[in-house]
Parts: C-alpha cells; structure tokens; sequence
C-alpha cells in the first residue's frame, strides 16, 4: 500500500500536467459536430484574433464579387515576421457546395492557436513556419448555399451574373423550393405504365430504374424548379456563373474547351486576390485545398500534356507526402488528377504547383468507405441504414404532392442537400482533425536550412579555404525541380563576405571531402544556387580568400522559401 | 408598331464611359468622335478609345454602340510606333474625308495599348534602344537584383546598336562567346552568317557590359536580351507563353491587356479587330487546322472561317505590297486572342514593311534580310538608320566594334511615308466596314388560319457580308445568338403553341441568308402578342402584334 501511494506520486511530479491527456483549455472554444456560414466563420476567425492576437493576425485580402470579406488569419510564432519563414497556404470552399473544406481550413487554424505553447509539435511547427489560412474562398455562394434551398452539387460556381443558356436575359431560370423544405430535392411524375422508373413497395423512398424492355409507373423531372422563363427548360440559368477552380493562370483554357474557366484567368475577383497574395509572398512553399468528395490527395498535372511540369525530382517529394498521407487519412487515395480523375485545366492547386514551384495538394473530402470503415459494401440498403440509424433520417425530405405549373401534380422530395457528399456531422471532427494531420506533415515537409559545417584551412601565406555546407533537413527543397525549370522566383544565394580581404574563387562540391571543385566563374563571392538546397540533403561551397590571420568573415544565405542564415568565421589555423 | 429597344447595359455603359470624354484634345469634341478612357496603364497614362460613327440611330434603328463595329489597336508592342501614328491621323481623317459607311458601322480606335513602352522607347536619355515590352522592375535572371543588366551605350552615341567581337579569343571564350557571323566581304557593314566553306570569326550581341558580373551580357534590363518588362503581345491568355521571356507572370498581369479584354469583352458589338503591330496575318494568310495542346484553341483560323478571313487579306493586298513572313509565333499575342478566344474576325498588319524583302508567296529570303534592309537604308533613307561599326574599348571583351541598325528602323518607315500608309488603311477600312454583318429583323406578318388559329411568321436578315456569327464564334460560344421570343409576357398558355417553340434562336445567319421563324397559335381573335428580338450584340427589337385577319 505504501509502495504504491510512492509510486503514484513520482509519476504524477515527472509527467507534470501537460502529458495528463491530450487536451487543452482552448481560449476559444468551436464544436466540430456541425457546420458554420459565412458570418459564423468569420466570427470565429475573429474571436480566435482577439484569444490569440500574439499568433494570430486577421486580413481582408480581397472582396468577392457581390462584395464579401474574403478574411484571411496569418498565424506564426509570437512577434516573428511571417514573410521570414516559408509558410503554408491553406484554403476551403472554393466550391461553395463543397462545405467542409471551410470547416477542415478552420480547424487547421483553430488547432494551431490553442496547442502552440501547449503541445511541442505545434509549437515547433508555428516557430519555423507561417501558415496563410482563407477558410472560405467562395463566401457569395457559400451564403446562398447556407440561406437558400440548395443541393449537394449546386453553387460550386460563384455568383457571377452570366448568361447560361444564351438568351439574352440572365439568371431567369433558376431552382425553386417546391416543397419548403429548404433544400432543392428532385421531382417525381406518377405515369402509370408509361414510365421508366419504379417506386419500391417496401420503402416508398426507393426509386429504381426500370428493367430494360419494361415499362414503368415513374417518370424523374429532375431537380425542383419550374420553367420560368417559358423556354421549355427547367433550372436552365440559374445564379451560379463561373467555378473558380478553372479559372486559374495554369495551364487555363477557354470555356469552349474548359466548361466554367470564366473569362480569362483571374477573372474572378476571388480568384485574383488569392493570386496577387501569393505572388507578393514568395515564402510560400506548401498549399493546400479543400474539396469534397470522394477520399482523395490529389496532385497534378490536370492533363497528360502537363506531365513535363512536374520532374521526378519533385514526384518523389509529392510521393512521400502522399503515401503516408493515406495511412492518416483511411479510406483516402493519393492520385493524379488526370490519371485517375478527369481533365482539369486552370485549377488552383495545379496553378500553385506550376506557376509558384510549390509542392501541392487538393484534397477531395469524405468517402464512402467512411460509412462502415470496413469492407462492407455501401449498398443502396446500408446507405439507408446509416441514414436512418445514424443520422436519424436528416438528410432526406419525405415525398409530397406538389402541383406543378408545367407537370400538374408531382412528388417532391428525396435525398437534401446535407447528404451524400458533406461529412456526416458526427464525424467531422475526425474529417478535420486528420486532414489537419495530413496538412501539419505537409507543413513539416517545408525547408528548414542551416550550416552544417564549417571548415578554415590555412593554404598558403594569405591564401585560405573556407568550406561550408549548407543543409536542409527536411524533405522539400527550397526550389523545387519545377521553380529551376521555369525560371520562378529567386536563386537562393550563399555569400561569403570577406571584409579586409577578397574571396579570388571559389566552387562547388559534390562531397565535403571531395579536393576537386566545379568552380563558380562569376562571382565567386556571391554564389547563385539555381536549384537550392535539396530536400534531406546539402550543398557544399568552398570559397578561397585572400586575408591576412584574424580576418573575421560573414557567411550570409539567403532564399525565398527558407529562414536566412547568416554566420561569421574567423580566419585560424 | 415596330419600336426599338436599346439594350439597357450597353446604352449605360457607353453614358459612363462618354462622361470621361476628354475636352482637352481637340478634336475628342468632334461631332461622330467621341473619346473613351477605358483605363490607365502602369504609370498612369490614360488608355483611350476614340469611337467614330454617327451618333444618331441608323436605318436599322441601331445608335452607335449598336452597329456591328471594327477594333483598330495599335501601339502594343513598344518598337511599333508607326501604329499609333497612323491611328492618330485615321481618327482625323476617318471623320473628314472616309468614303465608307459611318452609319452603318461603328469604327473604334485604340490608338495606343502601350503607353509606357512607347514612352521609353521614344525616350531620347541615357539611350534609346529597341523593345516591345512595357518596362517594369523585374528580376529576370533570378540572381536577387532587379534590372541591374541592361544594355550600355558603349561608342556614346545615344542608341543601343549591337557589339561584333572576334571569336575565338580569350575574352569570348571566358564570357562563352562563340562565332556566329563572319563579315561580309562586298559591304563591311553586314554581318552575316558563314557560306559553305566559309569560318565563322565573330560573336554579336547587343550593345553592352556585363553590368553585375555574373558572366552574362544584358540578361536583365529594358532593351537587353531579357527581362525589362513585359511584352502586351505575349501576354494574353491565347497559347500564352508561360513564363517566357516577356511573357508577364500569368495573362493580363499588365494593367494595360487587362484593360483592353474587360472593356472588349463589355463591347458584344465588336465583329472584326485589326491589330497594327509586327505579327502579319494579311499578306500572309494564317494556317488553318493547327492547335494547342488541349486540342480545340487554334493557332492559325478555322477552316471554316478561311474564306472570311481570304477576302479581308485579298482586299488588303489589291491596296498595299505590305508583306511580312506570316509564319510567325502568335502565341499570346492580342491578334490570336481577339480570334480563338474572343471569337472574331482578326487580323493583323505592321502597316509598312520592306516590299521586296518578302516575296508574294511568303517565302523568305533568309541570310539576306539584313542585306536588303541596308539597301533600303541607302536607296531610301539616304544611308541613315545604321551606325557604322567602330572600335570601342569594351572593359570586359577588350577591343570591340559597335555597329548596327538603330532602333525602331525596321519597323517604322521614313516619316515621309505615313501619309500614303493612313491612305492605303483608310481604304481597307472601307473595304472591312463593308464586310460587316448587318442583322435586319423584319416585320412579323400575321395569318389568319381558323376562327381561334393563327399562323405568325417571322424573318431575320443579314445584308451584311459576313456571318452574323464566324465559325470561331459558334465554337467559343461566347457570341449570342438572335433569340427571339413569342409572347414575351407569357400571356398565353403554354400549351397555345402548336408548333414552333415560344423561344427561338438563330446562332449565326450567314451573309445574305434569311432565317425565318413560325409559329401556329391559337388564341382569342384579337389578343395582343408582343415578340421581342434580343441581340445582346446588335440590339433589341420589341414589337406587338394583334393576332386578327379574315
């Protein structure tokens, strides 16, 4: 018994509080078991400001196109110049139906606030780096898609007031709310015999097709709405306009070849307030996007011609992230759009890889292998067995007669707009929390460079060597294959400067015990490193100097997508 | 019965716009002229717009923003400086003296894209030098300095000519330099290529140092070999070359072709564009059938728009000997967007070229380009526009020539000469205006077929030359079609209409083709039937009829 009190005891003044549980007293507490609209976001991104105003700072970057915050957080250690650190973009909701993309960048902010101090990981991951997180790229249409009836799959696009079926007169023909539910469901024509769907006689919610060679009693109108405009169409031009994931300055392509691409690239004004933020902060070295649905890690190229943007160096830095971002994320594929999705020209996160030479990646959130986390097929019966026993029936509006101005009297109802493709709210905090999880190793992947080693050498008289090795720890490199290829952004610099005496040359070296050198011609003292320092790897300089003994040197690197380093050697044998 | 309405975002826009009219410059007051400023471009130089045409309504009932319209830009690419001059004396003359129809079609000048680059290429200090780029700060060789490696004025003599340096030596070689050129034997002055059997002996580059001692001449300034700014003819989105020298960081990064696509793409009245700059699609026809990658943005025409686009190059030809090589990469430049993507009728001519230095069938006459431009230099200008190679002491590459054309000689002709270019453009801007579309939307004729059937015909006519909507236009999709909609206030129910739809359209009526539209309804003698004819592009007709007859 004594023994035991003891033991007790050590244990409790050796872990200390922190290691009790996984569990923080957050400043700002958000539940994760439900979704939040454009004000209720913002007001969370500002609450967790003013909880964490050392971490955090708010920013308009820009106004969407019927006038909206598009409200960024900036978030990195205390008192730290972001713009000093590589830093990660984070962004959700690009397509407004999309919803849990905002949710998912939210977390990724809110987690960080509330663990750095708290949890070793967080706090390292905030002291190297910036993350840029805009949880809602498309706030018009995540507004309508909140207040308005709504589907699954409807506002993907923004709000842009086009001409869709090019009649002359705009947005006259959208959906309409037949029976009130708040969602856009479908419409159904009881057509006795002459039909070619069935309504199933156990569970009348069942709609399947008809056997082919029969006829049958169903006919399917599609989703609620009238004819407005008396064109004979139905929902033919709604408020929708252009999906802003086409309309991106990488690899863009007209709407005749790319249906949604906008006008021209950066037409939107969501769209171009993300770019001009991105080509003004060149310490961008990650980014991530959030879509729904389907359980995927998406890297480009978003068609086969664009294969050559993407060298193998940089494949096996995406491979690496991906492949143990599908142990995090189960029922999660790592894929490559075209390959194993469809064609996609001008989207945001191929831009980001292509035209800013970043490691980047889309994730499609929520999969059905989610539904039973086992190796039970989602069958028409289970689904409907996890709708009504796990989410109690909310995702569908029962079918009731309706009279329709153009069909007489229909049913209307089926499946709303919170099923099939947003994470059931139960279980989006774990949608969140591990998709945080892929995003912090993303994170953790950037550039982290330091000299490694330096070493003095006397030569002869005046004449000195200096050799330095310059190492990056982690798995990016500070310029990727891409950035070398197109010519994107700056060289990373090293620069030795030799005060009382000159640096007459200097070179490159394959290995610190190399004697040979492939020698800088150029400005031996301010040395050019096209391809930067490798992921997980180094690159090593050796500098002559004519100085006399004493003479104290400064060895300065500098790059866009790395913390600078500056150190100063003193010329000894 | 017939009214026309005027489509309500046009007639604002063109009220907005024409308040910016510009009282300063003397003939914007002009009756049939009226300046727009579309915008600004980088250091804050206005862009304009000068729309000529005659305010009032036309036979059509169409005003000005209405009527099928030409786009004439010039001043795009910086070195082009012939363009602006001659749209700025079109803009006087197309009002006083153009033989044309300015009432049925509207002409829009813009007479200078690129004021920046116009301005430092006209700039007499610290040198002048040759560029099509509007200049901007810009780190192109990606070494941390921005502009810090353009060209040098070496023999002091204001222009930024080439350097000839013997090659092999040890300078060359230490900078990379190899031999190219040997000089020519007849004339001193031309560099040329080697012949069979012949050695090459010097390295040429343009006029300069190696500004930041990185091993490399002029990488990174206006007017050197790269960087400097971004060139407007690469920078829009049409195969746009992506992250080229001159290329911009993405498409319409320039405030300047921004500006021209927005205010372009708000003008749906727009049928044809004429580029004034160095691409020429008019002595030398564009190919057809060749495209991007994704497959379906040409490069060249449609095939099924080549014979348009013949009539406007043979109409140009029986005017002008202008022919330069075609051929021609057009990747994004704003002759190749104003086609694929903005779906028009588009050409492009430098206005003024050397007659004999391309043959009539487009073929090159290679090595000798520069042969025959000095010929011209001596037979027309009297010897002047090239700087006679002289020794200089290069502090890099030791004893160096300077020599070469001066700037802008090849692309602009002897002042002398721009009168009799307005004249031959005046001309083929008659011949385009005639070419014009001209939708005609006739009077609907009722019938009556029964006590309660009536029988409504309708027609569309384009008494223009070409089609209200070319081939490129129907791919792109982005051109409106003639809607035209029975029954406009949905008065009558549906099911009143027993043939013809209520909404119908036309997506391109051919030159001289008539569609007609029909529709058999039943209705209350008498009933009051309004059919409106929306052109987003040409106007909007609205008219009612009465369904009554024997």
């Amino acid at each position: 018994m004594r023994q035991i009190m003891i033991s007790l005891a050590a244990a409790a003044s050796l872990a200390g509080p922190v290691l009790a549980q996984d569990f923080v007293e957050p400043k700002h507490d958000i539940a994760w078991n439900r979704y939040y609209d454009v004000e209720q976001v913002h007001d969370h991104m500002r609450r967790l400001a003013r909880a964490y105003p050392q971490l955090i700072d708010l920013e308009v970057i820009g106004k969407s196109g019927q006038g909206r915050d598009l409200l960024m957080a900036t978030i990195t250690a205390p008192g730290d110049d972001d713009r000093s650190k590589p830093a990660m973009w984070i962004d959700g909701g690009i397509h407004a139906n999309e919803i849990q993309g905002v949710e998912v960048a939210l977390y990724g902010l809110w987690y960080l606030a509330t663990h750095y101090g708290q949890t070793d990981d967080i706090t390292e991951l905030l002291d190297d780096y910036t993350f840029y997180i805009l949880p809602i790229v498309n706030p018009d249409s995540r507004a309508v898609w909140f207040s308005e009836p709504s589907t699954s799959s409807n506002h993907r696009a923004n709000q842009m007031p086009i001409d869709s079926d090019r009649d002359g007169q705009i947005d006259e023909d959208s959906w309409e709310d037949l029976d009130g539910d708040g969602s856009i469901t479908q419409m159904w024509k009881h057509v006795p015999g002459d039909g070619d769907w069935d309504r199933d006689e156990d569970d009348p919610r069942i709609f399947t097709r008809t056997e082919a060679g029969k006829r049958g009693d169903w006919r399917y109108l599609g989703r609620e709405g009238v004819d407005n405009d008396g064109d004979g169409r139905v929902n033919e031009d709604s408020t929708d306009g252009h999906d802003m994931n086409r309309n991106w300055p990488g690899d863009w392509q007209p709407d005749y070849v790319q249906r949604g691409a906008g006008a021209y690239p950066f037409s939107a004004p969501e769209t171009r307030a993300i770019g001009e933020f991105c080509y003004d902060h060149p310490n961008l070295a990650a980014f991530q996007s959030f879509h729904n649905t389907g359980g995927m890690i998406l890297r480009g190229p978003g068609t086969d011609y664009r294969q050559g943007v993407y060298p193998r160096a940089d494949l096996r830095v995406y491979d690496r992230i991906g492949e143990v971002g599908e142990l995090l994320l189960p029922y999660y594929n790592y894929w490559v759009i075209f390959d194993d999705l469809y064609n996609v020209h001008g989207g945001e996160a191929t831009w980001a890889a292509e035209a800013l030479g970043i490691i980047s990646f889309t994730n499609e959130l929520w999969t059905g292998g989610k539904y039973f986390q086992r190796d039970v097929r989602p069958t028409q019966e289970n689904l409907w067995l996890f709708r009504d026993r796990l989410q109690f029936g909310q995702v569908f509006t029962d079918f009731t007669e309706v009279e329709h101005p153009q069909y007489g009297d229909i049913l209307v109802g089926g499946l709303n707009k919170w099923s099939s493709r947003s994470t059931p709210t139960f279980m989006l905090e774990e949608e969140c929390h591990r998709n945080f999880g892929f995003t912090s190793l993303h994170a953790d992947s950037m550039p982290k460079v330091t000299f490694d080693r330096v070493a003095v050498e006397k030569m002869a008289g005046n004449l000195w060597s200096v050799k330095v090795e310059l190492t990056n720890e982690k798995i990016i490199p500070t310029r990727t294959a891409r950035a070398q290829q197109a010519g994107i952004g700056t060289n990373d610099i090293l620069e030795l400067d030799a005060g009382r005496g000159s640096v007459v040359a200097s070179g490159s070296m394959r290995n610190w015990f190399d004697t040979q050198m492939s020698e800088t011609r150029h400005e031996p003292g301010r040395v050019q490193l096209p391809g930067g320092v490798p992921g997980e790897g180094s690159v090593i300089h050796r500098f002559l100097i004519e100085a006399p003994e004493g003479t104290r040197l400064t060895l300065k690197y500098t790059a866009e997508k790395a913390m600078n380093q500056e150190m100063t050697v003193e010329l000894r044998d | 019965m017939t009214r026309f309405v005027h489509a309500a975002a046009l007639a604002a826009t063109i009220a907005a716009a024409g308040s910016a009219a510009s009282a300063g410059t003397g003939e914007a007051a002009r009756p049939g002229s009226e300046t727009i400023r579309i915008g600004t471009s980088a250091d804050g130089t206005p862009i304009e717009v000068y729309a000529i045409g005659e305010v009032g309504r036309d036979s059509y009932g169409r005003r000005r923003e209405e009527r099928p319209a030409l786009l004439i830009v010039a001043g795009l690419q910086a070195h082009h400086t012939l363009g602006t001059d001659v749209v700025e004396q079109l803009r006087q003359r197309l009002v006083r003296e153009f033989d044309g129809s300015l009432d049925t079609a509207t002409i829009y000048l813009l007479p200078l894209a690129n004021p920046d680059g116009r301005a430092r290429f006209l700039q007499e200090g610290p040198f002048k030098a040759e560029s099509a780029k509007a200049p901007a700060e810009l780190d192109a060789d990606g070494d941390g300095r921005t502009d810090e490696d353009g060209p040098n004025d070496l023999n002091g003599d204001g222009l930024i000519t080439m350097v000839r340096v013997a090659a092999p030596s040890a300078a060359a070689d230490k900078y990379g330099l190899t031999a190219t050129h040997v000089i020519d034997a007849d004339d001193p002055r031309l560099m040329r290529e080697p012949e069979d059997g012949e050695v090459a002996t010097h390295a040429v580059m343009i006029e300069g140092i190696d500004d930041d001692g990185d091993g490399a001449f002029n990488e990174d300034g206006w007017g050197g070999a790269g960087g400097g700014g971004t060139n407007l003819d690469k920078n829009f989105s049409t195969h746009w070359p992506e992250l080229t020298d001159g290329s911009g960081l993405y498409p319409y990064e320039r405030p300047e072709s921004r500006v021209i696509v927005d205010w372009m793409l708000s003008r749906p009245n727009i049928t044809q564009v004429l580029v004034y700059g160095p691409h020429d699609t008019l002595g030398t026809m564009p190919k057809s059938g060749q495209y991007g990658p994704a497959k379906r943005v040409p490069k060249g025409l449609e095939k099924a728009d080549e014979a348009h686009h013949k009539m406007a190059s043979d109409a140009f030809k029986e005017i002008t000997d202008v022919i330069k090589d075609g051929s021609g990469d057009r990747s994004g430049s704003m002759v190749q967007w104003a086609y694929s993507e903005f779906g028009v009728m588009s050409y492009s001519t430098p206005v003024w070229y050397r007659p004999d230095l391309y043959k009539k069938d487009g073929s090159k006459p290679g090595n000798n380009a520069d042969e025959a431009w000095l010929a011209h230099l001596d037979d027309e200008r009297g010897g002047e526009g090239f700087v006679n190679w002289s020794e200089v002491q290069h502090p890099q590459l030791g004893t160096v020539e300077v020599g070469g054309f001066a700037p802008g000689v090849r692309t602009n002709p002897p002042a002398g000469a721009v009168d009799g270019l307005v004249t031959q453009q005046l001309e083929f801007i008659r011949e385009l205006t005639g070419m014009q579309p001209q939708l005609r939307v006739g009077e609907p004729s009722v019938e009556r077929v029964g006590e309660r059937l009536f029988r409504v015909r309708m027609t569309a006519t384009n008494e223009g030359t070409l089609p209200t909507v070319t081939a490129i236009g129907l791919k792109t999709r982005r051109l409106a079609p003639l809607v035209v909609e029975i029954d406009a206030d949905q008065r009558l129910a549906d099911d009143a209409f027993l043939t013809g739809s209520r909404v119908q359209r036309a997506d391109t009526i051919a030159g001289g083709e008539t569609v007609s539209m029909e529709w058999l309804i039943t209705a209350d003698p008498g009933s009051r039937v309004r059919i409106e004819a929306r052109s987003p592009r040409f106007g909007t007709s609205d008219i009612t009829i009465r369904l009554e007859g024997n």
